[in-house]
């Protein structure tokens, strides 16, 4: 229980995080880094790049059928959607599956990655 | 994900090279990638090596059209034309710069693949991805020409998927489809059941009076509960199954002129419409080039899908022995980009990362009745391991059951969609 306690508060705290992010209120810049960031150390957009073929196996940019677009997705909604399919507040058996295999390291890379396209964008 | 905007600039900046650098010299010092093999498995791992560059890749493939097995079971069911499973490589050549090599290869090894013709393709690093073949000996009465002629196995997507379907039109008022299914391990497990489901769609609407019987070696099979729900609430009376504890586990004969099965328990089941789908192995040239050693399937590091037989040549997808991973397009597609990025750490100057797996199979029991299984998976000592998987629930309202239909549409066309363009 104490390991789950942990991993809950630690998921918590960094939607909380991430939620500041998203609202852009002062403190956006510092909110941002924080949700590339793990444990001090950015994370790698290359390592995000080769996890990012694991997502387009299933969405494509102009969401075809039942699985929505993720082109463009913000990286601070992309780190609180996986936080809320590993802990069940969204429930699709698939992106449980795929929120639960990936890990802090993974989770920054992806974000990383997906920050790297928001600025292509811009 | 804008992936194609990203490659027409790689392409871009390799195009503005070659003007600046005399291009045979720039061609001449990449290392050499052949692929054998442009179903999903090779066609991804192909098309991602070339797009990530630093590597020349040709792709060996003996049709100019791909049909996926995957989903070949809606055409059945009429929910598909036979039109969408087709894809072919020109924007494979055009966006992702790799050649094609058309014809059938032989063998591979010792650097170089060999073509039937004779003529000889080098390499410097190799991938195999041909996926399966028939155990045809196994069967008194059966062998390729009975299944291209007379009792289809349609276990690849092409000829005998139309005759199996004709042969489902053309069939009496009240008669009987037997499907006999393969034993483990075969391609795409959820297959000969959601094949039964989609004759069943049809057969409900076009002749209601039809029966399913499903033969089985094997003691259970995929998603059963799943497809048992599905059955009796859908297509009521119509669908049987029959487990290995009453065939005996194997099947001994096929009689094509009857059209009738023999289980190893030397019963004798006649069908108006046979569908015979057999034991399975690795694609031929996985064996003619000693990939699979004594066995069916080839082994593989499961880190990098290297052969553990014939080093610098890989194999991926169905012909691989896969570990815990199902035979699947979804799973040959996810060891591709495992196996690309292994390829390109050791033929440029990329790194290497953690190699990852993963499998969902979708299957369309119904008109917007869709299931799922899938796991997430590892390389583990030996093997690829499973490390955590899902399900869906019986018992699963409609909404959901076409939630999940809808999904795995989109997932094949985001799949095919990436591959082929």
């Amino acid at each position: 229980m104490g390991v789950l306690n942990t991993v809950a508060l630690a998921a918590l705290c960094a939607a909380l995080a991430i939620s500041q992010a998203l609202a852009g209120d002062g403190g956006e810049m510092s909110d941002m880094r924080a949700v590339l960031t793990v444990d001090g150390v950015p994370g790698d957009p290359e390592y995000g790049e080769y996890l990012v073929q694991e997502c387009t196996a299933c969405h494509v940019a102009d969401g075809a059928g039942g699985v929505p677009p993720i082109d463009g997705i913000a990286p601070g909604y992309f780190r609180l959607a996986m936080i809320e399919y590993a802990d069940g507040t969204r429930e699709n058996a698939v992106m449980v599956s795929v929120a639960r295999s990936l890990g802090d390291e993974e989770l920054a890379a992806l974000a990383a990655w997906f920050a790297t396209q928001q600025e292509k964008q811009d | 994900m804008d992936l194609s905007r990203r490659d027409t600039m790689t392409l871009a900046a390799a195009a503005g090279a070659a003007t600046l650098f005399a291009p045979n010299v720039a061609r001449a010092a990449l290392p050499k990638l052949v692929v054998v093999g442009g179903g999903t498995g090779g066609a991804t791992v192909a098309r991602t090596v070339a797009a990530a560059g630093g590597v020349d890749v040709t792709l060996v493939e003996r049709n100019p059209v791909y049909m996926t097995c995957y989903f070949s079971n809606l055409y059945l069911g009429d929910h598909w034309d036979y039109d969408r499973l087709a894809h072919n490589y020109e924007t494979m050549k055009a966006r992702d710069g790799v050649k094609m090599a058309m014809g059938n290869a032989a063998s591979v090894g010792d650097g170089r693949v060999v073509m039937s013709d004779g003529t000889e393709i080098a390499y410097d690093r190799a991938v195999v991805a041909p996926g399966i073949d028939f155990k045809y000996d196994m069967y008194e009465g059966f062998d390729e020409h009975v299944a291209e002629t007379m009792v289809p196995h349609a276990y690849k997507s092409g000829n005998q998927l139309l005759m199996l379907k004709q042969q489902l039109m053309a069939m009496r008022e009240g008669g009987t489809v037997v499907i006999a299914a393969p034993p483990n391990p075969y391609r795409c497990p959820p297959g000969p059941y959601e094949r039964a489901s989609m004759m069943a769609n049809w057969l409900s609407r076009n002749n209601p009076t039809a029966k399913v019987l499903i033969l089985d070696p094997k003691t259970k099979h995929s998603k059963q509960g799943l497809f048992v729900e599905g059955w009796n609430r859908l297509y009521p009376g119509m669908v049987e199954w029959v487990g290995g504890e009453f065939t005996g586990g194997d099947f001994l004969a096929v009689d094509a002129q009857a059209r009738s099965v023999t289980t190893a328990d030397e019963e004798v089941f006649e069908a108006d419409v046979l569908n015979f789908i057999p034991a399975q192995t690795a694609g031929r040239i996985a064996i003619d080039s000693g990939l699979t050693g004594d066995g069916d399937w080839a082994s593989v590091d499961p880190a990098t899908l290297e052969s553990t037989l014939v080093p610098g040549v890989h194999v991926l997808g169905d012909a691989c022995a896969n570990g815990d991973m199902p035979k699947s397009g979804f799973s040959a597609n996810s060891q591709a980009k495992a196996c690309a990025q292994a390829v390109l750490a050791a033929m440029t100057d990329r790194r290497a990362f953690p190699p990852r797996f993963r499998n969902t199979c979708w299957s369309l029991v119904g008109d917007d009745y869709g299931i799922k299984v899938g796991a997430s998976y590892k390389a583990g000592d030996g093997k690829i391991e499973k490390t955590e998987g899902f399900i869906s629930q019986v018992g699963e309202d409609d909404a959901t059951h076409a939630q999940t239909a809808a999904e795995g549409i989109g997932w094949y066309e985001a799949m095919t969609g990436e591959i082929f363009g």
